[in-house]
């Protein structure tokens, strides 16, 4: 079944690069990046995940992954903005930091990462005294984005051993060739050997999964 | 004495200008304030307990119908203290208090009427000072600091606006809510009959000021002024959190604060002594 965004007595306000969602009836308010205010504002109960995403990449002017939609409709879901969905089966959700790290690879920004932050509105004697808990995910969201970066600076210094690698890779292929195209077998398969290794090492530097 | 039996839309004076002594059961004084506009009626059956009660809502004579009414009655004595009694508009609190509980609660009673009537205003919980022509907020529930941190901002020269209630209006100004300040008694009666002449001798209507600088602070005894600054939604969410009628009166609320986390800066204070505090935040401006 598609997602489908409640809007009844829910107030919108924007704020610079978020946007705050107060629900009325929960009197929790909720602050939601782009990305998953689209997801928001495009679930009408007519559109797929994959339908979403494609409008998420059109309108963020990025690539939106099927993966950051699941996981916008699923903090959708906690945060009760969603209309009476359960969550899809035999779904796996991604794990937030799975996607800041698939993000960072792909040099896309970590913007696009699903952020929502929720408190309760007081009541007035509330406001008064303090004396009310504040639900969060701006800690978790804190601790992804540090995450991420402590990947993106990984990457920046594996980034020399990988050339290296990606360079000695490509020079033994060429001579697994040139060893293949005089008849020299033996020679030609050590050499396409050592390049698989070196070309993998470079993919584990990188975070990926060898070939 | 001859007891007079005086009606509501009668007296309109100050108290101190009534004559005689009323029976207690027949006859009560009232005087009616325009506090955020909204018109407050408060009634009670000695001159003396509604001038403390006038003297907890700012503003001017209302000349309006009133909205809401607010009556306290000296009722009885028990055990030779005296108790008092509280009504809203017709309803009758089911207890009886003593004084100093029943001006609290009508205080409380009081600031959150006015928070959900006003058509116009958005009450937060904070303290306010004004500081080369902008505002500062100190959000913080009661027992936070606030009012101490206000006067050390007030003896380096900030001109005092609340101690209690920033007034915010749609345009994300804040107005003066002048009332005596709410000191607990560790700063001492003598520091605090100090500060309040010194208010009350200032200038004692403040132009409504555009807020400048939030500041989220915490106390903690050993801490040194560290600060960060806030981003936009934490100083809309920290602002929120002390909102009095965000309930209420949603659509209004979410567009002031969205003014004021726009414009003004906002800073997270952990702060210690209330003097270096003050130092620290008037060097932020």
């Amino acid at each position: 079944m598609n997602a489908l965004a409640r809007t009844d007595n829910i107030f919108i306000q924007s704020l610079p690069s978020e946007v705050i969602l107060y629900d009325g009836n929960s009197h929790r308010a909720h602050c939601v990046n782009e990305t998953v205010f689209k997801v928001w504002q495009n679930a009408d109960g007519s559109k797929s995940v994959d339908e979403l995403a494609k409008l998420m990449s059109r309108d963020l002017n990025a690539t939106c992954s099927r993966e950051i939609v699941l996981l916008a409709l699923e903090d959708l879901r906690t945060a009760n903005l969603l209309q009476d969905v359960a969550a899809p089966k035999n779904v796996e959700l991604p794990s937030r930091r799975d996607i800041a790290r698939k993000l960072s690879i792909g040099g896309l920004s970590l913007s696009l990462l699903p952020f929502i932050a929720s408190m309760v509105v007081p009541t007035p004697a509330m406001a008064r005294s303090g004396n009310y808990s504040q639900a969060t995910y701006e800690q978790e969201y804190q601790e992804v984005l540090s995450e991420a970066n402590k990947d993106l600076l990984e990457l920046a210094a594996n980034k020399n051993g990988s050339e290296t690698d990606l360079q000695t890779a490509i020079s033994d292929g060429v001579a697994g060739i040139e060893a293949s195209a005089i008849g020299n077998q033996t020679a030609a398969q050590t050499d396409f050997a050592n390049a698989e290794k070196e070309f993998n090492a470079m993919l584990s530097a990188l975070g990926l999964p060898p070939l | 004495m001859a007891s007079q039996r005086i009606s509501a839309s009668v007296i309109d004076a100050e108290p101190d200008q009534l004559p005689g002594k009323l029976s207690c059961s027949e006859a009560y004084y009232f005087v009616a304030r325009s506090c955020c506009g909204v018109c407050i009626g408060l009634r009670s059956n000695t001159p003396a307990l509604l001038g403390i009660l006038a003297r907890m809502v700012p503003g001017s004579r209302c000349e309006r119908p009133v909205e809401v009414m607010f009556s306290i009655y000296e009722s009885s004595r028990q055990n030779t203290a005296r108790r008092y009694e509280i009504a809203f508009n017709a309803k009758i609190a089911p207890a009886r208090f003593r004084l100093v509980e029943a001006l609290h609660l009508l205080r409380s009673y009081i600031q959150e009427t006015v928070a959900i009537l006003s058509r116009n205003f958005v009450l937060v919980h904070a303290a306010v000072v004004g500081w080369k022509g902008h505002a500062v907020l100190l959000p913080g529930a009661s027992g936070s600091g606030k009012s101490t941190l206000t006067m050390a901002l007030v003896e380096q020269g900030a001109a005092y606006y609340s101690d209690e209630l920033a007034v915010i209006d749609e345009n994300g100004y804040v107005h003066p809510y002048l009332r005596a300040p709410n000191l607990r008694s560790s700063l001492g009666q003598e520091a605090a009959k100090r500060t309040t002449a010194s208010i009350v001798a200032s200038d004692l209507c403040p132009e409504p000021l555009k807020i400048g600088l939030v500041v989220l602070s915490r106390y903690s005894e050993q801490a040194n002024c560290e600060s960060r600054t806030l981003l936009c939604r934490e100083i809309f969410f920290g602002l929120l959190a002390n909102t009095l009628a965000a309930r209420s009166r949603p659509g209004l609320s979410l567009r002031v604060l969205k003014e004021v986390s726009l414009h003004g800066r906002g800073v997270q204070l952990e702060r210690g002594e209330a003097r270096i505090a003050a130092n620290a935040v008037l060097r932020m401006m």
